[in-house]
């Protein structure tokens, strides 16, 4: 995925399932402090996943990683379904208005 | 909230009854509405660890954790209350490990009825995939419409696909936030969104 700072390549790599062992447990580990901004970080950037998954951002060892962990259920359907939609509404909003003028990326 | 009390894994030998529960909010605060609030917070990262995790019945995962604790807490066990949430995780980590050394076809039928069509929140499962996909267009329409402006405008600048990670960044620095915060903030409305949508389409589908 691109955008990355090194903390997100991280965790995209322990969203998808790419993480040896104790740093998988080291996330976890953060993941259920009571504070709860490590889990609320790794939640948006899961989120994010989808619309990187759509948007054709992830490596081919990427996608078939996403496929095979968060493509499995019904409601991972759904939500994938749901950020679609949502990419698509955007597109058609931001053609008719105002919006920053596009400038690539 | 509550409707976890059951009776399950007869291998345990135990139950969750509401004199427990009641003892496992306790144990997470002493104000009422604090455990509840708690007790959500706590089973939302235990379904998250699991599905993670891979497994692919994580309510149940969850679930079981939650009966552990609750039994460990009733029976008066040392637990340290500094962060109560990681005993949750040592104890989930337990159970992914019994997790692991199941055969695999064990928890298929349960993954399965919980995967069932009809409990499905997006799209309608007895329209159509092009009628259902039109009907989560347009509750999704109505309902970012239904956002204040402001925030209306951040969830279309930052999804729109070209030029979007110019737009990102300019956003980040016009709301004078990082980009995780900003990240975080998408998510969040994302998510309330997703809700009205799912909303929006059940209202639709009843009439």
């Amino acid at each position: 995925m691109d955008e990355g700072r090194d903390a997100d390549v991280r965790l995209v790599r322990f969203l998808l399932g790419d993480l040896p062992e104790e740093e998988r447990r080291a996330i976890e580990h953060e993941c259920f402090r009571v504070d709860g901004a490590a889990f609320a970080e790794i939640l948006a950037l899961e989120d994010e996943l989808r619309f990187a998954y759509l948007q054709n951002r992830l490596t081919a060892d990427e996608r078939r990683a996403f496929d095979e962990r968060h493509l499995r259920t019904l409601s991972d359907r759904a939500r994938l379904a749901f950020a679609r939609a949502l990419t698509r509404v955007a597109d058609a909003r931001a053609l008719t208005s105002d919006l920053p003028k596009r400038t690539g990326g | 909230m509550g409707q976890h009390l059951r009776t399950n894994h007869r291998a345990e030998a135990w139950s969750l009854n509401g004199e427990a529960f009641d003892q496992l909010l306790h144990f997470l605060d002493a104000d009422r509405d604090a455990a509840a609030r708690k007790y959500e917070e706590v089973r939302g990262r235990l379904l998250k660890l699991f599905a993670w995790r891979g497994c692919t019945a994580p309510e149940d995962y969850a679930d079981r954790v939650i009966d552990r604790v609750a039994r460990r807490v009733v029976e008066g066990a040392a637990i340290s209350v500094a962060e109560p949430y990681q005993y949750f995780r040592g104890v989930a980590l337990n159970v992914l490990r019994e997790h692991w050394r199941e055969p695999a076809r064990a928890w298929q039928p349960i993954a399965a009825v919980q995967d069932a069509p009809c409990l499905a929140t997006s799209p309608a499962w007895d329209l159509d995939a092009g009628q259902a996909a039109e009907r989560q267009l347009s509750c999704l329409e109505c309902c970012l419409g239904a956002l204040p402006q402001e925030q209306r405008t951040i969830v279309v600048e930052y999804h729109a696909g070209p030029g979007q990670i110019a737009r990102r960044r300019a956003l980040s620095q016009r709301l004078d936030i990082p980009m995780n915060a900003l990240r975080i903030r998408v998510h969040r409305l994302r998510t309330a969104l997703e809700g009205c949508v799912g909303r929006c389409v059940s209202a639709r589908s009843a009439r």
